[in-house]
């Protein structure tokens, strides 16, 4: 899962990112509108985090003209304007959830959670494909009674899969999903962590739970 | 009550007030005119009936009598009455009504002595009559008397309906103004009331509506008076609407970096080094919003001038040199070289504590915008009667659009830049509210990519 954080406060957007990489969240970040809107359009980001009061385009513009656009990836708005008519201008302009400052971490995570899941099919926080569970509270992946032990880019690739079963998922979506701008889409570091995958989630002596379409990317079977 | 009290209701009684006096003043003099000249007709009337009368007579072998060719008429038109009486005061010849008449006495004494005279008598049923009494006399005495009279009754009959006339004339009159008054009155003062509804009806939220002018008149300067007030008003409101707004704004953002790292931080058990960089952020944080709150509340307290200014002779040249001690430091770890002079001796009367924030402020701004290897001066002279503190850096400058804000309390020229520099946009507004209330100012004058220069004017302690 890919986010872009678009906040001024450098310091503030640093901690925002830093909290979000530790959940294995892909983060890029802007500090200004209108850096923010470009990303936000050039980029198919799962989530955007918009602060309102930002130089050069505040947030409420750049959310209104996103939606004209089309751009419609869930926005939550991240800002210190808590009267009922900011929060109801912010969510007017199509934003899909509205944190005041000061905010609990906590917090941040569970909506992210909540609007990322609202995006995906299922809406339960658990995913289920076959026999392979993966909760995306507690990061835990089961396949069975058997818990598998996966590193953070494992999980966050995986849960990509398991949000889209049986989809056919492009190493495009994966690199755009999974990793920020500054990943390098020359090397194949995605067949690296798809052969990692494999090894974990499947059985032996079975066909694995990941194929690989030919010329176009690999899909999650349900078995 | 409201209404007795109303300009409409004072002003149609005035205007009433004036214009039944004046009515009535005319009226009194319209009635009076007549009534003397209704009563001098009736006289002359009388005088001209004994005249006809006498004019038939005379006297012969000392006996009276009319003229054997009688062109006496008796006109009862002009005289009711006429009495001839001879020198005996004995009755000789009566035409006309026969009335007692209760002076009859004291007129005939008067007429033989040979006056003559005009009475007027009460006759018993209470009508009130005119008489004229007259001497007939010639060469050789007083031969007889004539006595005329006519009831006022008619004139008093005419003054009477003429009373009444005038009387129901002024009501009527008084009444039509009273209403056409109250009616102008009115019609005059409705964009009044119009302006007072509209002022009752603006309140704090919507001092963007505006009185209707229609009107060049009082009226209309009045209602656009008001609208320049609460243009003011609404221009006061929003200043301090968006202080309000960016004051919250700048709390909540060192609370959220607050909250969100400590939360954060909480998450999950952490390295000590991780949770020491997490409590060095924080307590970065903490600083940074105490000053802001000290910054605050200074201009809270100059706000409501509440603030006492410690006044003192100042050594500005020795301020400066201190001051310079201190901010050596920041210049030598930028490389910025922090030119002197030249620094007359000069005190100023003001409080030390705030000229030294004041320019320790300017300072700590020029060396902030000036990049590595420039330069920052600082110039102390007389000019007159004032002391001129002139600091000049050799930084980015300020483009010239924004200098006239840039004594605005929150206000940044470039947002992000100045934040992450960890100033909250308050400082210069701090620096000039301490000028004003030295009885100074401060001015600017900046080139982007060379530099700017703030000159602060302070007025010479009068004793040095």
């Amino acid at each position: 899962m890919r986010i872009l954080v678009v906040e001024d406060e450098r310091r503030l957007c640093n901690i925002i990112k830093r909290g979000l990489l530790e959940e294995g969240y892909a983060v890029d970040t802007a500090y200004d509108g209108e850096d923010g809107e470009y990303l936000a359009e050039t980029n198919p980001y799962d989530l955007i985090i918009l602060d309102i009061m930002l130089p050069k385009k505040d947030g409420i513009e750049i959310c209104g003209e996103l939606r004209l656009k089309r751009v419609n990836m869930p926005v939550l708005m991240l800002t210190a304007k808590d009267t009922v008519e900011d929060r109801v201008k912010g969510l007017d302009a199509g934003a899909d959830d509205y944190l005041v400052k000061p905010f609990a971490f906590n917090e941040l995570l569970a909506r992210v959670r909540a609007l990322l899941r609202r995006e995906g099919l299922s809406k339960s926080p658990r995913l289920q494909v076959g026999d392979l569970v993966l909760d995306t509270l507690t990061r835990e992946v089961w396949q069975g009674q058997r818990k598998i032990e996966l590193t953070s880019k494992e999980y966050v690739i995986l849960e990509y899969f398991m949000r889209h079963p049986n989809m056919v998922i492009t190493r495009t979506m994966l690199e755009e999903h999974a990793w920020d701008y500054e990943f390098d889409s020359m090397s194949n570091l995605i067949d690296v962590y798809i052969r990692r995958l494999r090894r974990k989630i499947d059985e032996r002596g079975q066909t694995s739970l990941i194929q690989t379409v030919r010329g176009a990317g690999y899909r999650l079977r349900e078995v | 009550m409201r209404f007795a009290k109303s300009i409409k209701f004072r002003l149609t009684i005035w205007y009433l007030g004036i214009l039944g006096a004046l009515l009535l003043v005319f009226a009194a003099v319209a009635y009076l005119t007549l009534s003397n000249s209704l009563y001098q007709g009736l006289d002359n009337s009388l005088m001209l009936g004994a005249a006809q009368l006498e004019n038939s007579l005379e006297v012969d072998d000392g006996s009276i009598g009319l003229q054997q060719d009688n062109q006496f008429n008796f006109d009862e038109q002009s005289v009711e009455i006429m009495l001839l009486y001879d020198d005996q005061g004995h009755l000789m010849q009566s035409w006309g009504k026969r009335v007692e008449i209760p002076q009859i006495n004291t007129l005939l004494g008067e007429a033989l002595a040979g006056r003559s005279l005009f009475i007027t008598s009460h006759m018993g049923s209470g009508q009130e009559i005119r008489l004229y009494a007259a001497p007939f006399e010639d060469a050789t005495g007083v031969h007889a008397a004539v006595v005329v009279g006519r009831s006022t009754a008619e004139i008093k009959d005419v003054l009477e309906r003429l009373r009444y006339i005038l009387i129901f004339a002024i009501l009527v009159t008084v009444a039509l103004a009273g209403g056409g008054g109250l009616f102008l009155a009115n019609r005059a003062l409705k964009p009044v009331e119009q302006i007072a509804r509209t002022a009752r009806e603006i309140e704090e939220s919507d001092l963007s509506r505006r009185i209707e002018v229609r009107s060049e008149d009082e009226l209309g300067r009045l209602a656009s008076t008001l609208n320049q007030m609460i243009g003011r008003l609404e221009r006061a409101f929003g200043r301090q609407r968006q202080f309000t707004a960016d004051a919250s704004h700048e709390l909540r953002t060192p609370l959220a970096v607050i909250q969100a790292e400590s939360t954060l931080s909480l998450r999950k058990e952490r390295t000590e080094n991780d949770y020491r960089k997490s409590l060095k952020l924080i307590s970065r944080e903490v600083a940074h919003m105490s000053t802001l709150v000290d910054k605050l509340l200074f201009l809270a307290r100059s706000d409501i001038g509440k603030e006492q200014l410690n006044l003192e002779a100042v050594n500005l040249k020795e301020l400066i040199a201190d001051l310079a001690l201190e901010i050596d430091p920041l210049c030598q770890e930028k490389r910025i070289e922090c030119k002197l002079g030249p620094l007359e001796n000069l005190v100023v009367n003001g409080d030390k504590v705030e000229l030294k924030q004041l320019l320790l402020n300017l300072l700590d701004n020029a060396v902030r915008y000036t990049p590595k290897g420039g330069t920052v001066s600082v110039v102390l002279v007389r000019k007159g009667e004032t002391v001129l503190v002139a600091i000049k850096d050799s930084g980015i400058g300020i483009p010239e659009e924004h200098i006239p804000h840039i004594f605005e309390r929150f206000y940044r020229v470039d947002k992000a830049r100045s934040r992450t520099e960890g100033g909250a946009g308050l400082g210069l507004s701090i620096c000039q509210h301490i000028a004003k209330v030295h009885g100074g100012r401060i001015e600017v004058e900046s080139q982007v990519g060379q530099g700017s220069t703030f000159s602060v004017f302070l007025p010479l302690f009068a004793k040095s």
